[in-house]
């Protein structure tokens, strides 16, 4: 199959947006005002802490506000194209005002001179929202998780209209085989239909 | 209600490298936007992250809630239209409305043979000797 046919291809999978499993978007929003905008999306791998991040955003934008995003690189492929390596403190924005929010995916692989600058840059902000996996730098809003439920409902989105195909995919299985890590169970299910 | 189109010339939309490709940009907004671009670009989708080379554009600013443009650019020499199991690459013109979302695509193809080049059948095969009768060990 044509990777551009592929119904797993990453097209796909951009349009699915976080689905809070024990809240809602009301809540959450609530709960980060309450935070001072200052917070952290804790979760494993694959559990939608950079869809939500994503999300978060375009709600900061509707709200008039700006989101700075910076992902941070892990330490492994921390080289930019031109095979330099990139300097953490470099990756923060030096210039968050008021209007601004500062969202930074993957925090830990921050270090903690990076950590540090990236607080104090962050301090005019409007607030001040980072991923990890586990708890600590800032305080959590929400710890995300996924289900067997959840895998099923977005194949059956993917694969809506192709019922003869949903029913080659055993999503229990898909799910435990990967330890509810979303990104791979669907990566693997795109090299399959790959083969097809 | 938002409107959003884009045509080419004859509604063409297979293109050589290098080959003049024009059309005209049509929207209808319900008030007037600060700016309309037409892009174009190619894009990839598949099994890793996309990758967008946005190759040139034009901008109409300030332009009124309805109305047609014609556009002009030239395709570069590459890259082609081809799709293999892992990676597609693809061209496209926008039409995109500044500030905000409304925005609308025509895929188009750009190759020599003025078909999308198929990577499919590459893979997997068994490697072959120059006479093409087998595998070599």
């Amino acid at each position: 199959m044509k990777a551009r046919d592929n119904p797993f291809r990453s097209e796909r999978l951009l349009e699915i947006r976080f689905r809070p499993q024990e809240s809602d978007w009301a809540g959450l929003l609530k709960r980060l005002d309450a935070l001072g905008r200052r917070a952290a999306i804790v979760g494993p791998k694959g559990t939608g802490k950079s869809t939500l991040l994503e999300d978060l955003a375009q709600r900061f934008v509707q709200r008039g506000l700006r989101p700075r995003i910076v992902r941070v690189p892990d330490p492994r492929e921390r080289f930019d194209s031109g095979s330099r390596r990139v300097r953490l403190a470099d990756l923060v924005p030096r210039d968050l005002g008021p209007g601004d929010v500062l969202l930074v995916d993957s925090a830990e692989n921050l270090n903690w001179l990076a950590w540090r600058s990236a607080l104090t840059r962050a301090r005019p902000a409007a607030g001040m929202v980072i991923t990890a996996h586990r708890p600590g730098r800032l305080p959590t809003l929400i710890e995300t998780r996924t289900s067997p439920q959840l895998l099923r409902e977005i194949v059956d989105q993917l694969l809506a209209g192709s019922p003869a195909l949903r029913e080659k995919v055993d999503v229990d299985s898909l799910f435990a085989e990967h330890r509810g890590n979303l990104h791979e169970a669907l990566r693997e299910l795109y090299l399959r239909w790959a083969e097809q | 209600m938002n409107n959003l189109r884009i045509e080419t010339l004859d509604n063409q939309t297979s293109f050589a490298p290098g080959s003049p490709i024009a059309g005209i940009a049509t929207w209808q907004m319900e008030a007037a936007p600060g700016a309309v671009e037409v892009r174009l670009f190619w894009f990839t989708d598949g099994k890793g992250d996309r990758d967008v080379g946005v190759v040139d554009r034009v901008r109409f600013d300030n332009p009124s809630a309805a109305d047609a443009q014609p556009f002009a650019f030239t395709l570069p020499a590459g890259p082609y239209s081809f799709s293999g199991k892992l990676i597609s690459l693809q061209w496209a013109l926008e039409v995109v409305v500044l500030p905000g979302e409304h925005a609308t695509r025509l895929e188009i193809v750009v190759s020599p043979t003025g078909a999308e080049l198929d990577l499919t059948t590459l893979g997997g095969q068994p490697d072959r000797n120059a006479d093409g009768k087998g595998p070599t060990r």
